[in-house]
């Protein structure tokens, strides 16, 4: 249960092309009753990827959304996000969220046909 | 009686296939296997019945159905069928038999297979040509 930084939800594809840009909308919500400097990481599997804004002052009770990206790779991907803030003194880490990314097909293609009977019907 | 060539590591392989006997008013069923990766998709499945010359397979009749195939992440072999409807376009004779997947210009053809379809002469009318007297006897 996070203490300010509440992820409310993770908006991103549940699957994507090798090489196509991934974007990942993160909802963080204030749910203190003052003012809080939020903040999020992420990574797909260990590697992390930026965010639009490293913090943000969030007001209690207001939802943000920071926005991240990362490449494709070839291969399925989980990507893990924490939600962090500011105690004054150092960036605490809160709220914790993951999501699974398949590897889509680019195209459909077809590698052989052949004919392995004919009767009559 | 019809035959395909496969190349294998001892040179190539004839390998004789037996024909079909088919008339007018009959159904050929041409079942095919095929590979496929990627996203889903729709495609027709096609068929035909002709004969193969130098310029290429002449058709006579042909078949086809639509193949809805699920998105594979790697190569997935499957199977399914199309019927062709025999109809007296075929004269009584021997005919090859090919198989694609695709549109105008096909994504994947099939070898062809060589003298595997044999149509019947059609069965004549009923007629009756004479009467004779064979026996007579007290009963």
């Amino acid at each position: 249960m996070a203490k300010y930084a509440d992820i409310i939800k993770i908006d991103a594809p549940s699957s994507a092309i090798v090489g196509a840009t991934v974007i990942v909308d993160v909802s963080v919500k204030n749910i203190g009753t003052s003012d809080q400097n939020l903040a999020v990481t992420a990574v797909f599997d260990s590697t992390s990827f930026p965010f639009q804004f490293d913090y943000l002052l969030v007001s209690p009770g207001q939802t943000v959304i920071f926005r991240g990206w990362f490449t494709m790779p070839s291969k399925n991907v989980t990507i893990t996000v924490w939600s962090w803030y500011w105690d004054g003194s150092e960036w605490v880490q809160d709220d914790r969220y993951e999501k699974q990314i398949s590897l889509s097909q680019a195209t459909s293609e077809f590698g052989s046909i052949e004919i392995i009977r004919y009767e009559r019907r | 009686m019809g035959a395909v060539f496969i190349p294998s590591e001892f040179g190539i392989i004839f390998l004789p296939l037996a024909n079909v006997q088919v008339k007018a008013g009959d159904k050929l069923r041409i079942t095919c296997r095929y590979t496929h990766r990627g996203k889903a998709e729709s495609q027709p499945l096609y068929a035909a019945i002709g004969n193969t010359g130098w310029t290429g397979f002449d058709e006579i009749l042909n078949a086809s159905k639509t193949l809805s195939v699920p998105e594979d992440a790697s190569w997935q072999s499957r199977e399914d069928y199309v019927d062709i409807a025999i109809t007296s376009s075929l004269s009584a004779g021997v005919y090859d038999l090919y198989a694609k997947i695709g549109g105008t210009i096909p994504k994947v053809i099939s070898p062809t297979l060589q003298d595997v379809v044999e149509v019947l002469a059609a069965i004549p009318n009923s007629e009756f040509g004479e009467i004779s007297i064979t026996n007579y006897a007290k009963v």
